[in-house]
């Protein structure tokens, strides 16, 4: 083969940038949405793992030991396949706490910083032989395709290349917040490239070179060497050792974290390539056997891995190698790009930012993107010279597993994030360092002792993979058990455990606002970073800025210290938050946030099956029955914030669940707090009507408390108080209502009595003084005689009145139903009130249909009227007009009476209609009048209307409307 | 988080399924495509459980 090298230069130029254009057309939106969030396209980008192990080793390691060579694509799958069990729940910690590796989940678990650090520089020391893995394929293969290119210089352009495209896409924008969707299209695309050129390669050696599947079965079975080297693949030792080394990889490898983490936008994008990332793998290692035996059909003369890119040349397709040789260039460089990412964001939280932080007058965002391009140049780099370094041939297969088995040291550290909450930063720490020693002299002191060239069959690399993880697990178990857990630790170990819900603690924040944070993490950030930070967490927690409840500034906190770990690491964040947003006591731990526990409950439910959600359903049944109880219920935490608050007492406060919970109960606004406080702080439980002004109305409520028992540490008194605020207003208005009723009823009898017993002497006196009048000739005598009369006239229809309202249950079985003309009594009651001379003048006009009629008693609607038109006129101003209406309808009759007077203050609204409430002076009213009109009306089945006033303007005016049915007679036609 | 009984158990099928048929997989005169037809199989089931899945939990 001798292509030009300079065709090969345009080649992988021009296609890396074509990955520069498909990222830049993404990151501007120019594909559409639907494709870029689509899970097959995040599936692909996962195929980043499919690197030259899948492309060029797996070629070799087949030759060795057949079926062998599956291994790796099968532990990768597998722990996609199973994601619920170790995937899944590190996605939702790392998304919920931003941390961007597998250092940052480490230090965030174990909470050490040291823990990262050291998982960082083993990481690196992992990373860097595949970075020169890559390089080398690369180099190797143009090497192939183009003798005369000096291998070196290809390298240096490469890598050159790859490190600008590293710097331009992965620090475009900050890390751990944004999802990179330029960067994982180009990645999808690099997945599809290659899988695309090695099926064609493949497919190609069975077509082309064997002349179709049948011949090649048929080469196969001349060749039983092969066969026997396919049967006797190490089932029970190598390929469950190499399979476990992949397994791990999917967690442990920065850049499989980084991908299946960082850029992951979906629960269902994570399931769907659960099983669609196993079938990706599946279709890139179907080629492999292949391309083996069509590469030692064809003779070709170079090393086996290299197969792929000569089978076109052997062939006479020359096309096919270049497009194998773009399949491996993608390959190389799609690793390259995301694990420098990774590896720079570790490197700068664990290594530098420990060391060195920015003080608040940088740029904190330009100062981190400036060193996070410095590290990746570095990683790149660090790579080409473990690449051009070694003097002697070492096998990419070696080199592979040399990766792998240095990040097969995470997986206890990793597994016990979910499942042993005893593991601590200690016995984690001595684990790994066990695991890297042995690691270190198995598969890293051969390179610079051995004397040979290396590769997988020179070194028990089986053993010492699994010596290392077994003496990794060991130490890890014996020292946690036997070393003491911090508080912090224990926490977090909750936290991430997958068993525990009980996350939330109780404490009070020194800062009291979310101005006071952003002045607080002012110092250490810089005004306008903390600025940015403090709007960003609110936003993301959903909070006002305005919000001041405690349990919103410790969800605050806690998204703060979650976004500055995506920026900075979670070592240097908790650093950071603790000390400048400290809590104002030392916190409980053992005390949980019932509101937080609840809320993560909630959006967790999904997720409950089985007794849990048996349970689940059971607590919701009990909440919803305290919600809805028509009670108030209020429920407080020991240190008076308020965890419940239900629908009836937001309808008595007319304050929202969601602005009260969380709030402190000194918090609340008046009278409830003063109510609250003071019944909480007193001695007794229940406490009868207490009063209060609400809403420019007395208010009167009975409260009851009791405190809720501790259901779990003995050592505390209680978990709160529950208080019960029962609105007895209504109640006791109708209480008072019936008593004043019973008292008027009294009153009443004892008036009839005595109007009664007076009736008899007044006639008496009457009959003396009309003797007087007529037997009399002294004029004097018989004026006095006179006006004795009238008064004793007057005083008799005092008394008559009175005995009417009295007698009025009695009469009303007796009154007569006949039918009425409205107009008629209109008119009789106008002469009945004209006559009364001392009476103020006023101008009655009647209007209205003559015809009108209605059921019911004449004497009595006359005297309604009498009543309703006098009152009209006492009102009234001399000559004012009083106008008496009445309108036939469908409905019935209207009778409307309307002046122009003082009109009807609306404190005394609701009592003119009370047996003996007057306005007028003493002895110008019986206060029955009005009574009487109310009375009628309701016996004639009508109802009555009060306007007043009727001129808004002046304030000035009543009108009383009485409806009454229409009579039977009409209502039947 | 609450792990799936199912697939604790499915995890113990599929591995001694794979120590059962490892032989019948490799044995002489077969296909050599064989295993990529059992894992097909296995990721064809995988994706039926997430649908399965999807329908209550995502």
């Amino acid at each position: 083969m001798n292509f030009d090298l300079a065709t090969l230069a345009a080649l992988g130029s021009g296609y890396l940038l074509l990955l520069f254009g498909i990222a830049w057309a993404t990151d501007r939106h120019w594909i559409p949405e639907r494709i870029v969030l689509h899970p097959l396209v995040y599936t692909l980008s996962l195929g980043v793992f499919a690197s030259v192990w899948a492309y060029y080793t797996s070629v070799g390691i087949a030759m060795r030991h057949g079926y062998g060579y599956l291994a790796g694509y099968i532990g990768i799958s597998l722990a996609f396949m199973f994601s619920p069990l170790l995937l899944r729940p590190i996605r939702q910690l790392t998304r919920t706490y931003q941390l961007s590796s597998l250092a940052d989940l480490i230090a965030f678990r174990y909470r050490s910083r040291l823990a990262g650090t050291l998982v960082t520089l083993l990481t690196l020391a992992a990373v860097v032989p595949i970075i020169a893995l890559q390089i080398r394929a690369v180099s190797d293969t143009a090497g192939i395709l183009s003798p005369e290119a000096p291998g070196g210089g290809v390298a240096v352009v490469f890598c050159v290349i790859i490190t600008v495209f590293s710097i331009l896409f992965g620090t475009s924008q900050r890390a751990g917040r944004n999802r990179h969707n330029g960067l994982v299209m180009a990645i999808a695309f690099e997945s599809l490239v290659k899988l695309v050129a090695f099926l064609a390669v493949g497919a190609f050696a069975v077509g082309a070179g064997f002349g179709g599947p049948d011949a090649m079965q048929d080469w196969l079975q001349g060749r039983p060497d092969l066969l026997e080297d396919l049967r006797a693949t190490d089932f029970a030792g190598s390929f469950h050792v190499l399979a476990l080394l992949f397994f791990a990889a999917a967690v442990a490898m920065p850049h499989m974290f980084y991908a299946t983490f960082n850029e992951n936008r979906s629960l269902k994008a994570l399931a769907f390539a659960s099983w669609c990332l196993p079938l990706y793998f599946l279709l890139i290692s179907l080629p492999v056997l292949p391309i083996l035996w069509a590469g030692l059909l064809a003779g070709a003369e170079v090393p086996v891995v290299y197969f792929p890119v000569v089978i076109g040349d052997a062939w006479d397709a020359p096309w096919l190698s270049l497009l194998a040789y773009l399949g491996g260039l993608s390959a190389a460089s799609g690793l390259i790009i995301v694990i420098t990412l990774a590896l720079s964001n570790m490197c700068l939280n664990h290594l530098i930012l420990p060391l060195q932080q920015p003080s608040a007058r940088d740029d904190i965002y330009r100062w981190l993107l400036g060193r996070r391009r410095l590290l990746i140049t570095l990683v790149i780099w660090a790579g080409f010279l473990f690449h051009i370094l070694p003097e002697k041939e070492i096998g990419l297969d070696f080199i592979t597993v040399l990766g792998f088995s240095a990040c097969l040291q995470f997986l206890p550290g990793a597994l016990a994030i979910l499942y042993w909450r005893r593991g601590n930063a200690r016995g984690f720490m001595a684990g790994l360092a066990g695991g890297a020693a042995i690691w270190f002299c198995f598969f890293l002191l051969p390179l610079f002792l051995e004397a040979g060239p290396l590769s997988l069959d020179s070194v028990a690399w089986r053993e010492a993979a699994a010596l290392s993880l077994i003496a990794n697990a060991i130490l890890f178990a014996v020292v946690s058990l036997n070393s003491k857990t911090s508080n912090a630790e224990r926490h977090a170990a909750e936290i991430c455990s997958l068993d525990t819900l009980k996350h939330g603690a109780r404490g009070g924040l020194v800062a009291k606002s979310p101005e006071e944070f952003i002045e607080s993490l002012g110092k250490p950030l810089g005004e306008k970073v903390a600025g940015r930070e403090v709007q960003q967490a609110l936003q993301d927690a959903g909070i006002d800025m305005n919000d001041r409840r405690p349990f919103a500034l410790r969800l605050l906190r806690a998204r703060l210290e979650a976004n500055l770990s995506g920026l900075m690491g979670p070592s240097v964040a908790q650093d950071l938050i603790d000390r400048y947003l400290p809590y104002g006591v030392a916190q409980d731990q053992r005390r949980s946030d019932v509101t937080l526990i609840e809320s993560r409950i909630e959006a967790y439910r999904s997720n409950l099956s089985g007794l849990a959600a048996e349970l689940d359903s059971l607590r919701r049944y009990h909440r919803q029955m305290l919600l809805e109880l028509p009670l108030g219920v209020c429920s407080v935490s020991v240190d008076r914030e308020i965890v419940m608050w239900n629908q009836a007492l937001e309808e008595l406060t007319g304050i929202q669940e969601s602005e009260v919970v969380g709030l402190r109960i000194e918090d609340l606004d008046q009278p409830w707090r003063e109510l609250l406080m003071n019944f909480i702080a007193g001695e007794t439980d229940h406490a009868h009507k207490g009063r209060f002004e609400f809403g420019g109305r007395r208010r009167t409520v009975n409260l009851h408390k009791a405190l809720i028992e501790k259901s779990m540490e003995a050592d505390s008194p209680h978990e709160g108080m529950i208080v019960l605020i029962e609105d007895i207003t209504e109640t006791e208005d109708l209480e008072t209502g019936l008593a004043h009723s019973a008292r008027l009823a009294s009153i009443g009898q004892l008036a009839a009595g005595i109007a009664h017993e007076i009736g008899n002497p007044i006639t008496g006196i009457a009959c003396l003084a009309q003797t007087i009048r007529d037997e009399y000739q002294d004029e004097e005598l018989r004026n006095l005689a006179n006006q004795i009369v009238e008064q004793t006239d007057r005083t008799s229809h005092i008394l008559q009145s009175l005995l009417n309202f009295a007698h009025f249950g009695e009469r009303q079985a007796a009154a007569q139903q006949e039918t009425v003309n409205v107009f008629a009594c209109m008119e009789e009651a106008a002469t009945l009130i004209s006559l009364d001379r001392k009476a103020r003048k006023v101008e009655l006009v009647l209007d209205g249909e003559r015809e009108a009629e209605i059921d019911g008693d004449s004497q009595r609607l006359l005297q309604v009227l009498v009543n309703l038109i006098g009152n009209a006129r006492d009102a009234s101003q001399p000559g004012a007009p009083v106008r008496v209406t009445c309108r036939a309808g469908d409905k019935g009759v209207e009778i409307t009476v309307e002046d122009e007077g003082t009109g009807i203050s609306p404190a005394i609204r609701d009592r003119i209609f009370e047996p003996f409430f007057t306005t007028k002076e003493s002895g110008a009213g019986t206060g029955l009048g009005l009574s009487l009109v109310y009375g009628t009306v309701e016996d004639f089945k009508g109802d009555i209307d009060i306007i007043s006033p009727v001129d808004r303007v002046q304030g000035c005016g009543t009108r009383v409307i009485l409806h009454f049915p229409p009579p039977k007679a009409t209502a039947r036609i | 988080m609450y792990i799936p009984r199912s697939i604790l158990i499915l995890i113990v099928v599929l591995y001694l399924l794979f120590l059962l048929s490892i032989d019948w997989i490799t044995q002489a005169g077969v296909a050599w495509y064989r295993p990529h037809l059992a894992a097909l199989a296995a990721i064809a089931v995988a994706a039926l459980t997430v649908r399965e899945r999807d329908s209550d939990e995502l």
